[in-house]
């Protein structure tokens, strides 16, 4: 089991709680994946250094688990298939 | 025979100074940390080179990562807004 970081840019048109809805889909995908979610930061709509989708702003949202990883990859591309997430950027810790 | 003068020596990178990074012991930078990451790039959005920062090789493949990863997540620019 490997640390992970996991940075996401949501649609800053959405509502707080369909972000939080999505968030939980992903905390339920790396279980699915058997994994543990360790911590979850919402920071809410920033400015970004440049536009993305027509929009100088977005949702971003932190989110620290441990995962396989021979299974990174599957659930990578899994949160890529998502239209409301912009960006998607994972670092090992 | 003719006697080529030869070329004054470029100047050693980091000669005379030591990598701002290594006297502070810094260990790992974080992606996330831009006020410090400005520091590194210039007015274009460009990363600075060595020989103007004086790193050593190992903190300034730690800074360029950080910072492409930082552009990746639109956290710092690709290119500025003004040159645009």
């Amino acid at each position: 089991m490997n640390k992970y970081e996991l940075l996401l840019i949501f649609d800053p048109g959405l509502a707080d709680s369909i972000v939080n809805e999505k968030a939980e889909k992903i905390k339920k995908w790396i279980e699915k994946f058997e994994g543990a979610v360790t911590e979850v930061k919402d920071n809410g709509i920033e400015k970004l250094a440049y536009e993305i989708k027509k929009s100088r702003q977005g949702h971003r949202v932190e989110i620290k688990f441990e995962l396989d990883p021979c299974k990174i990859d599957t659930f990578k591309k899994e949160i890529k298939l998502e239209e409301s997430i912009w960006r998607i950027f994972v670092k090992r810790i | 025979m003719t006697y080529r003068s030869k070329k004054p020596r470029e100047a050693h990178v980091g000669h005379g100074r030591k990598c701002r990074l290594c006297v502070e012991k810094v260990k790992a930078i974080d992606y996330k940390d831009t006020n410090l990451l400005r520091n590194f790039i210039d007015e274009q959005g460009k990363i600075v080179p060595r020989k103007a920062t004086r790193h050593c090789a190992k903190h300034q493949r730690m800074v360029a990562k950080a910072i492409k990863a930082a552009r990746n997540i639109a956290l710092l620019p690709y290119v500025n807004d003004y040159i645009k």
